[in-house]
């Protein structure tokens, strides 16, 4: 959900945040796991 | 040295950062190339993100979530922003949007059910990766050593556009050539259509490795279809673009002749071009 709203639809934190209700450090943290994870994905699909 | 934690840079790569702080990173980018690397692999993400959807980013906003959005809204008792107002909202005016999400009350008592928005997370996340992996063939850019690199037709334009090719339809515009500090070529190109993106890439071996890239950001006058004007280089480089040029370059930037002479020489290192036979 975060990546959706943040780097696909391109909203704030603070706006994101308020859509799904959470406080921002929340998102935060969320969307930089997240993050991590789509990298390890690319960098592991680079590989093969 | 400084440090950042991962979260900042992120926040800094995504603009979300008070100016003292976005100031710090800033500074601490042009003494660590390491921080460098790290801001513009988040950078690079959200790019590639918005490119992966840039078709999907002119649909309406999907109906599933604005459904999850309101049917956690029911289960909770609580007033949550919905998307589609903040969208809109934002498209119209992004200071005006921002201030609103805020008025917005919290949800308040009991704990909220995280299960429809959990399982909707979770598809979007694979749907995001499908994304990636679907598009990966032709990608503008494409993961490689812990790095980016140009890839599809991206890199075609890299090895074979000259500054002046400028055709209104064409996906990639060349900025900007020059040769860096170590002897390569480098070359200031941006991506045309509903994501944006401008970047600066170097020629290392057989490939354009990524250095800089960023989206632009539709909603600032500056951005959109960056094909839609000639914006000459310098005066129309991002101030993140321009720092980047300007920490690498040598000399003066190549002027038509010299970007031809480039690319027949396979814009190898300057010195160590092979000879034509």
């Amino acid at each position: 959900m975060t990546v959706n709203l943040v780097l696909v639809e391109g909203l704030r934190y603070q706006e994101a945040a308020d859509v799904i209700g959470i406080p921002v450090g929340t998102l935060t943290s969320r969307l930089a796991r997240a993050r991590d994870v789509l990298q390890i994905l690319l960098d592991t699909e680079a590989q093969r | 040295m400084n440090t950042f934690s991962d979260e900042t840079l992120m926040a800094f790569a995504d603009d979300e950062l008070d100016p003292t702080t976005r100031a710090a990173v800033a500074a601490a980018m042009r003494d660590d190339p390491e921080i460098e690397r790290r801001v513009t692999r988040h950078r690079a993400l959200r790019a590639r993100i918005r490119l992966a959807y840039s078709a999907d980013i002119q649909q309406p906003v999907p109906e599933r979530v604005v459904a999850a959005a309101r049917g956690r809204t029911l289960k909770s008792k609580a007033t949550v922003t919905d998307l589609a107002t903040v969208r809109a909202a934002s498209a119209a005016n992004p200071g005006v949007a921002a201030h609103a999400a805020n008025d917005v009350a919290r949800p308040s008592g009991g704990a909220p059910s995280w299960r429809s928005a959990a399982a909707l997370a979770a598809s979007l996340f694979i749907g995001v990766a499908a994304g990636f992996f679907a598009l990966r063939r032709t990608d503008p850019v494409v993961a490689n050593d812990g790095g980016w690199v140009a890839g599809g037709e991206l890199a075609a334009a890299l090895s074979g556009q000259l500054g002046a090719d400028r055709s209104s339809g064409a996906p990639v515009h060349m900025t900007l050539s020059f040769v860096s500090k170590s002897g390569d070529y480098c070359r200031v190109f941006s991506l045309t259509g509903a994501a944006a993106a401008s970047g600066l890439a170097c020629r290392l071996g057989d490939a354009w490795r990524i250095r800089v890239l960023a989206e632009e950001d539709p909603r600032s006058p500056a951005g959109g279809d960056a094909g839609a004007n000639y914006r000459t280089a310098g005066s129309s480089l991002s101030p993140l673009l321009l720092g980047a040029v300007q920490s690498r370059i040598v000399g003066e930037p190549l002027d038509h002749d010299a970007e031809i002479k480039a690319r027949e020489l396979g814009w190898r290192p300057v010195g160590q071009a092979l000879p034509r036979h």
